[in-house]
């Protein structure tokens, strides 16, 4: 059986049993405090090692999940949010307007961020 | 807005239906999509047809969950896309995922494959009734929503380790089932 035969027949998974898997991470979404952040990012940092395993230097932050997020990190504030078409990264008041997608970022900024994630244990 | 709401703009043939649906479902479609394809190009043009998809089939589907519905969409789309883009480059993520289920799933028969995926899909179904919540939701995000082991256990509250081989368990415990249905050869 081709991988073609394995996609379909997992496709075919009955749609309450999906439902079911569904409903586990829309806990994680939708629900606040602690664990919700470190779900996000759980994720944000997944999202960028994989970047950097294949750095272009180009990538879509909004996918990372970091809108809305706020990190203390060496006692500097980074606040992420989105305005418009842009994502704003606020560092300690001093402002830093992006667009939302193709964004051009360094290795050396991925790895920064990279580091404030596993700071974390993410 | 709720579900309900969002179906009645799609009866009502509003172009705001597919607005909210995206508001709503849009990050939940992206993730199935990127899950398999991991292009982010290609996961978009994947969920912009799942919502074209949406449109076309509603009405007359009056589906209930809306997003296990869209989210149906998003995968079949984004599986095929990904064969298609298979012969220029693979896929790491999906593959390690498709060769985990490999080594459990075969069929005797490769003539009348669209029969044999049916009976092993429902054979698949069966076995999945027999499991715990837990391994069932484990099996489902690894091998249908594609997540990682490290998503799993994020998701689950434990540890990588633990998701690897509960997965390894309940694929073991396929492969016996699919023995005893006289499926696996």
């Amino acid at each position: 059986m081709n991988k073609a035969d394995i996609s379909q027949t997992i496709s075919q998974i009955d749609l309450n049993y999906i439902q079911e898997a569904m409903e586990a991470d829309k806990v994680l979404l939708n629900g606040k405090g602690k664990e919700k952040q470190m779900w996000r990012f759980h994720k944000a940092h997944r999202f960028i090692e994989e970047i950097l395993e294949g750095y272009t230097g180009t990538t879509d932050i909004t996918a990372m999940g970091l809108q809305d997020m706020v990190i203390k990190y060496e006692d500097v504030m980074y606040v992420f949010s989105v305005e418009g078409d842009v994502l704003v990264m606020d560092v300690d008041g001093g402002k830093v307007s992006i667009p939302r997608t193709q964004i051009e970022l360094s290795y050396e900024d991925l790895e920064t961020l990279l580091n404030i994630f596993s700071n974390y244990g993410v | 807005m709720d579900d309900q709401e969002i179906i009645e703009l799609f009866f009502a043939r509003s172009e705001q239906a597919i607005t909210q649906l995206q508001g709503k479902y849009g990050n939940r479609c992206m993730q199935v999509a990127w899950n398999i394809l991991n292009n982010r190009l290609d996961a978009e043009e994947c969920v912009n047809d799942a919502y074209l998809a949406a449109w076309n089939t509603i009405p007359p589907q009056k589906p209930n969950p809306l997003l296990t519905y869209v989210c149906h969409i998003v995968r079949n789309l984004s599986i095929k896309r990904y064969h298609a883009n298979t012969a220029r480059k693979r896929n790491s993520h999906y593959d390690v995922a498709l060769d985990e289920l490999g080594e459990c799933i075969q069929t005797k028969d490769t003539v009348e494959n669209e029969l044999a995926v049916k009976e092993l899909a429902d054979a698949i179904n069966n076995f999945l009734g027999t499991l715990s919540r837990e391994n069932r939701i484990m099996f489902i995000r690894r091998y249908w929503f594609a997540d990682s082991v490290a998503d799993i256990a994020v998701m689950l509250g434990t540890s990588s380790k633990i998701v690897s081989l509960r997965l390894l368990r309940v694929r073991k415990g396929l492969k016996k089932y699919l023995e005893k249905e006289g499926i696996w050869v």
